[in-house]
């Protein structure tokens, strides 16, 4: 015992042992990373803010978080603050994910940087990280993020935060250590990214409350408080619908062969501008709108610019196959043919085939986008059997719609009546495996599973409601006899997969929990900001 | 790659203008001379680089929203810009009309800890000089008052006796009542420092789980405002275990027997069923405190605000002197202060006496005053008058006419604060001066004069340890407002066109002339100067003309009673603060948190310290949530015998079961709750300990209220 009194009282007193960490050394040339001690941590917000006054962050950003969670009982009450910021990790999901390789990665510290100048503000990298360390600027339209203050390590200075430390909390310098079995409560898995943090103890004799609950838990919220089904992503909402039900109605029109005609010729125009305004919708929701053809710089990794490669693909491959059913048509409105008619009649099903895969690949490129390990309501089959399944009821059902008006073949509609049977059967499955795994899984998953039943109940049962009506109208289209009304039928079913889709994926957007780091009081609080 | 940094062009320096652990900082300037930046001063003792986030955030302060900038004279109930001269003319004019009506003492001056003692003394020298009232005093009623009376009563004069440098030398830290790492962060970290290097207990006596306690050794859970009970605990066991230094009592301190006679009946066990700590542990503490070579206490608002709080100040005082841990080496008490210069209106302000801790009830010093300073001796008061919490009642009786309130906002400060805002009211003329024109205090006044903040003029803080450190202007004043220091210049030349009275023009000037008064006196400054405090940097009075600094009193064992000595007092225990029943089953605390300063006229405005606390909240124990029906981030309505407010439920087992916390800073809110008690010898309201009760309430009316705070 290091403090001795006149009577050498302490030795008898058990105080908390407590053994002081050496100082952590910045080494260039390696890997450096926070190191973090917990049961120093005084919440006291001097690290968030020295990083905010070094950034000159705006208050509705900042770069590193101070939370806590806390358990026992009076007065043995314990409330262990953490601060996390970027981690720096040597698997760099947001590095892999940025579609404009903004994202690179420091040789001199190890440090994971991004550039806002690159950056077009689509968003991705604050969806895929499991920390929440990239951080929206919604004032510029892109995305910050820590860049473990580099130019004040090329000055042989400690990042801003950590040398604002009040509580010997908070240190810099080399990542030499694996990371320690026991990380603090409440903090997002490491097995995705293996970030470059390592926690500390310096205490011993304290022991952790068995139960920690975060002040920032969904799980206790009160009902009364409204939650919007409408989010800010709702772009998306329309960019994804929108999509599968063009590649669905194509692909419908093409395989059935029915994109002949000038019926046909007027769904392909209908198609294509819808997807045009799908993508219209997406490009302006980015924070750069005008620097949107960076998306496709990360091609090698990021599937959201496979998505968009995937989508502009299929866009320019529907343009040209409804150039080329515009060209037969041209005699008949006495414009004469254009040149090389003949060889454009011969792409024509090359194109079509082409729009068709390509099509198909996009749904699939789009669902990946969503399949994230920290975001477990999406990271799910269903997320791929809802955004398939939109594809193969709203979109078959339009392309059924235009077929039963210009009067088409039956037996091409016959099928399409199967392919939505079989559609509403996966994307009911989906939704049952998907509540069912929400229900008893992670603290997230059931998060998620409580937004539903307080705050969307309602809706889920429309959606629900809305595909046994389809599944209905299915039933009635195949069981009475072709009438000059039975395209009101295709209508109404038409209708009906599109209410269920919007209200299902409007839900899937408004009903997500990430992983995240724990929050304080107020400040990025989700609770707070839930009922405020 | 695009990096953040700001173009700073030069770096000045100031000292901290929140609370008083007196960090120094550095303002970093750009090109246009805007001040962009702070840095905590490497070289600065105090805080060697740290800041805590409303330091380094300081700056921006200086163009936060709601800033004074034009004077204001209210017409038909609405404000409209006059002037500088009109509302110096109207003000003078208004003062002298109401003390010729209705007598000098009608007139109240409420001054503040926020200036620079230079202008603490200029308006000293006004106010007792020149206007001539009794009824002055300060906000720092509400927070150190106790802590001088308890200095004085054991020491014979105020000043804290110890500095935190001790922290590198004790043996034993005990802290009453004070959550050094949200309240003080930088003191806090001197001690994290002082932990590095030598491992000592630390015991926190706190009735709420902060931080502090948290992080200590032995975390002594006491029951709401026993905390004397408990210290009379630990000095009859230190005399029983004979862990006492009895050569130092002897030699040092009078009234043992009396004293000791009195601890007779704390037992271990008694004082453990008044505080609700086990009596084990109060052996323990004893044994570690009084079995320490050099054991420290500190103590914060905890201690002070309570009807007994000047007693427990004098308390932890006797447990300092007969453990013989006064003036020593890492031993010693020392109240933390709030405010960057509550320290220096006690030294110079004249509020509670005389400049130099001279006192009104001397005939000597209101002689040697008067004559200091060319006024007739007879407008001396023989007696302090009225202290800030006595005056509100005292413009219900009718007694006070006008009010000239200078840097607060004492409706949201001062406790039950519905009665003050309808106090306020009665008044024939209310002055408001103050850097920030949406202050809430504003509303009811009658004249507004526009002041500049610290950054913008010239000036002395003392802090917590007795260091005083210089503030050069940073920048130029905010549009029309101006310094302090002018603004009492300026009303003096109003008051007193005689010019018999010297009013200095430069801060410097003031400050000599403070030193030339405390020349041998207990904070003796005559050492010291603007231009040396800025060349050779911060320095601890007293500070005596061979240049010499003291990093502790008393380590002579000469006290300033009249026989020299030390008092040691019986101080019983007894309960008189509010008590819960049935109606209002609990207690409510209150305190501060980490990142809003006082009634937030600073802080609310800068956003990126606003986030962390936008609006008001309350902690419940998840047992009494429960029973209410109550969960995390619901709106509830706390309800005193006085009024009620509403407020987020943070749910959390920091708090007992039987009590609730709330934070002071938010106007309509706790102190609407407060009551108005006080303690008998400094006058400083018991705000900790109130009985409320706790329901869930409707939205709307909550929404809108929490709205107000937020967008403040």
């Amino acid at each position: 015992m290091l403090f001795l009194g006149k009577q050498q009282v302490a030795a008898e007193q058990n105080l908390a042992n407590y053994t002081p960490l050496p100082e952590r050394k910045v080494v260039s040339g390696k890997q450096n990373g926070f190191h973090f001690t917990a049961e120093n941590c005084i919440g006291c917000h001097a690290c968030e803010t020295a990083c905010s006054e070094k950034n000159c962050l705006p208050a509705e950003t900042g770069f590193r978080k101070v939370g806590y969670v806390e358990g026992g009982q009076f007065p043995n009450a314990l409330r262990v603050y953490t601060s996390i910021a970027c981690n720096h990790c040597s698997n760099p999901v947001c590095l892999q994910g940025c579609p404009t390789s903004a994202y690179s990665r420091d040789e001199e510290f190890g440090a994971i940087i991004q550039d806002p100048n690159i950056c077009i503000g689509c968003g991705y990298c604050t969806w895929v990280c499991p920390y929440g360390a990239p951080q929206m600027n919604h004032e510029k339209g892109q995305v910050e993020k820590c860049d473990m203050c580099i130019d004040r390590l090329r000055k042989g200075q400690k990042p801003a935060c950590a040398a604002a430390c009040l509580g010997k909390a908070l240190d810099f310098g080399e990542i030499a250590e694996p990371m320690t079995k026991q990380l603090p409560p409440e903090f997002p898995t490491i097995e995705l990214t293996e970030p470059n943090i390592r926690f500390h103890k310096v205490r011993g004799g304290k022991t952790m409350p068995n139960q920690m609950v975060r002040s920032d838990s969904l799980l206790n919220f009160d009902a009364e408080n409204k939650r919007p089904l409408s989010t800010h992503e709702n772009p998306l909402l329309a960019f994804t619908i929108l999509t599968q039900i063009s590649v669905g109605a194509f692909a419908t029109l093409f395989l059935t062969g029915m994109a002949e005609g000038v019926a046909a010729t007027i769904l392909l125009a209908v198609i294509f501008t819808m997807q045009s305004i799908a993508m219209l919708i997406s490009t302006l929701h980015l924070g750069k709108p005008l620097k949107a053809y960076r998306a496709i710089k990360g091609m090698r990794l990021s599937p959201i610019s496979h998505e968009v490669i995937f989508v502009a693909g299929f866009h320019a491959l529907l343009g040209g196959y409804l150039l080329m059913a515009v060209v037969p048509l041209l005699p008949m409105l006495h414009l004469p043919a254009p040149p090389m008619a003949e060889l454009m009649l011969t792409a024509k099903p090359i194109i079509g085939w082409g729009a068709t895969i390509i099509g198909s690949l996009s749904i699939f490129a789009m669902s990946k986008v969503y399949l994230l390990k920290n975001r477990p309501l999406w990271n799910h089959w269903s997320s791929v059997a809802s955004f398939t399944g939109t594809s193969l009821t709203a979109g078959v059902a339009l392309a059924g719609m235009a077929i039963s008006m210009g009067g088409g073949k039956q037996g091409g509609l016959n099928s399409l009546l199967l392919v939505i049977i079989f559609a509403i059967i996966l994307l009911m499955r989906g939704r049952e495996s998907l509540y069912n795994k929400l229900k008893s899984g992670s603290k997230e998953e059931q998060i998620s599973f409580k937004i539903v039943e307080k705050f969307y109940k309602k809706f889920a049962i429309m959606a629900y409601s809305s595909d046994i009506l389809l599944f209905s109208t299915i039933c009635i289209i195949a069981s009475i006899p072709t009438g000059r009304h039975s395209y009101m039928l295709w209508v109404a079913a038409f209708t009906f997969a599109i209410i269920g889709r919007v209200l299902e994926r409007a839900i899937f957007f408004a009903a997500v929990e990430p992983t995240a780091v724990a929050s304080g009081t107020f400040w990025k609080n989700r609770l707070y900001e839930q009922t405020t | 790659m695009a990096v953040n940094s700001k173009d700073i062009q030069q770096w000045k320096t100031a000292t901290c203008g929140y609370c008083s652990t007196g960090c120094e900082i550095e303002f970093g300037i750009d090109s246009a001379g805007e001040v962009i930046s702070a840095r905590g001063k490497e070289s600065a003792d105090v805080n060697r680089g740290k800041l805590c986030l409303k330091g380094q955030l300081s700056f921006e302060q200086l163009n936060a929203t709601g800033r004074a900038s034009e004077p204001l004279l209210k017409k038909d109930g609405k404000f409209a810009p006059v002037g500088w001269r009109v509302a110096m003319q109207q003000a003078a004019g208004r003062i002298k009309t109401i003390q010729a009506k209705y007598g000098a003492d009608s007139f109240a001056v409420v001054s503040t800890g926020q200036l620079f003692t230079e202008e603490f003394y200029t308006l000293g020298k006004l106010t007792r000089g020149i206007i001539g009232t009794n009824s002055y005093d300060g906000n720092t009623t509400l927070c150190m008052a106790s802590s001088v009376t308890g200095y004085k009563r054991s020491f014979g004069s105020d000043g804290p006796p110890a500095c935190y440098e001790d922290l590198d030398h004790t043996d034993c830290l005990i802290a009453f009542g004070s959550n050094l790492p949200e309240c003080h962060p930088v003191i806090y970290w001197r001690l994290m420092e002082a932990l590095e290097k030598k491992r000592f207990p630390i015991i926190v006596v706190d009735p709420r789980v902060t931080p502090f306690a948290q992080m200590a050794d032995i975390h002594i859970a006491i029951r709401p405002g026993t905390d004397l009970a408990f210290i009379n605990a630990l000095c009859h066991l230190i005399l029983k275990d004979g862990l006492q230094d009895k050569e130092y009592i002897e030699k040092n301190c009078t009234g043992f027997a009396e004293f000791s006679q009195s601890l007779k009946k704390y037992t271990p066990e008694a004082a453990s069923a008044i505080c609700g700590v086990d009596a084990k542990t109060i052996r323990k503490v004893a044994k570690i405190y009084g079995g320490a070579v050099s054991a420290m206490s500190i103590w914060t608002m905890g201690i002070n605000q309570s009807t007994h709080g000047s007693d427990g100040v004098s308390a932890i005082n006797n447990l300092s002197l007969i453990t013989g841990n006064v003036g020593k080496k890492g031993g010693g008490c020392l109240s933390i202060t709030g405010q960057c210069n509550a320290m220096g209106t006690r030294e110079f302000s004249s509020c509670s006496g005389l400049p130099g801790y001279r006192l009104l009830e001397s005939k000597e010093d209101r002689e040697f005053m008067a004559k200091f300073w060319n006024i007739d001796g007879s407008i001396l008061p023989k007696k302090r008058g009225m202290v800030l919490t006595d005056m509100f009642k005292a413009i219900e009786d009718g007694k006070i006419k006008g009010m000239w309130i200078i840097a607060t906002n004492p409706v949201t400060s001062m406790p039950d604060a519905n009665r003050v805002i309808e106090a306020l009211k009665k008044l024939d003329l209310l002055i408001v001066q103050d850097a920030y024109e949406d202050v809430e205090t504003a509303e009811y006044a009658d004249i507004f004069l526009p002041a500049s903040l610290w950054a913008e003029k010239q000036g002395t803080f003392t802090n917590t340890e007795r260091r005083v450190s210089l503030t050069k202007q940073i920048r130029q004043p905010y549009k029309n407002s101006k310094p302090d220091l002018w603004i009492f210049n300026q009303m003096a030349k109003q008051l007193d066109q005689t010019g018999k009275v010297k009013f200095p023009e430069k801060a410097s000037h003031v400050f000599n002339e403070m030193a030339r008064l405390s020349a041998g006196r207990v904070c003796d400054y005559s050492g010291m100067s603007h231009e040396k405090l800025e060349a050779e940097g911060a320095t601890q009075w007293p500070s005596p003309k061979d240049g010499s600094s003291q990093a502790r009193l008393y380590a002579d064992g000469k006290f300033h009673h009249a026989d020299g000595k030390a008092k040691l007092m019986p101080l019983p225990y007894s309960c008189q603060f509010e008590q819960t029943d049935e109606e209002y089953p609990l207690m409510l605390n209150t305190g501060r948190v980490v990142d809003q300063f006082h009634t937030r006229t600073r802080t609310g405005k800068i956003a990126n310290l606003n986030k962390f606390t936008p609006e008001p909240f309350v902690e419940i124990n998840p047992a009494t949530a429960e029973k209410a029906g109550i969960v995390q981030m619901d709106f509830v309505q706390i309800t005193s015998r006085r009024a009620s407010t509403v407020a987020r439920a943070i749910v959390t087992p920091r708090v007992s079961p039987s009590s609730v916390f709330m934070p002071m800073h938010f106007f309509n809110s706790t102190n609407r709750l407060t009551k108005h008690l006080v303690d008998k010898y400094s006058g400083q309201p018991a705000y900790k300990q109130c009985a409320v009760r706790i329901e869930k309430t409707e939205k709307s009316a909550a929404k809108k209220l929490a709205e107000k705070a937020r967008n403040y």
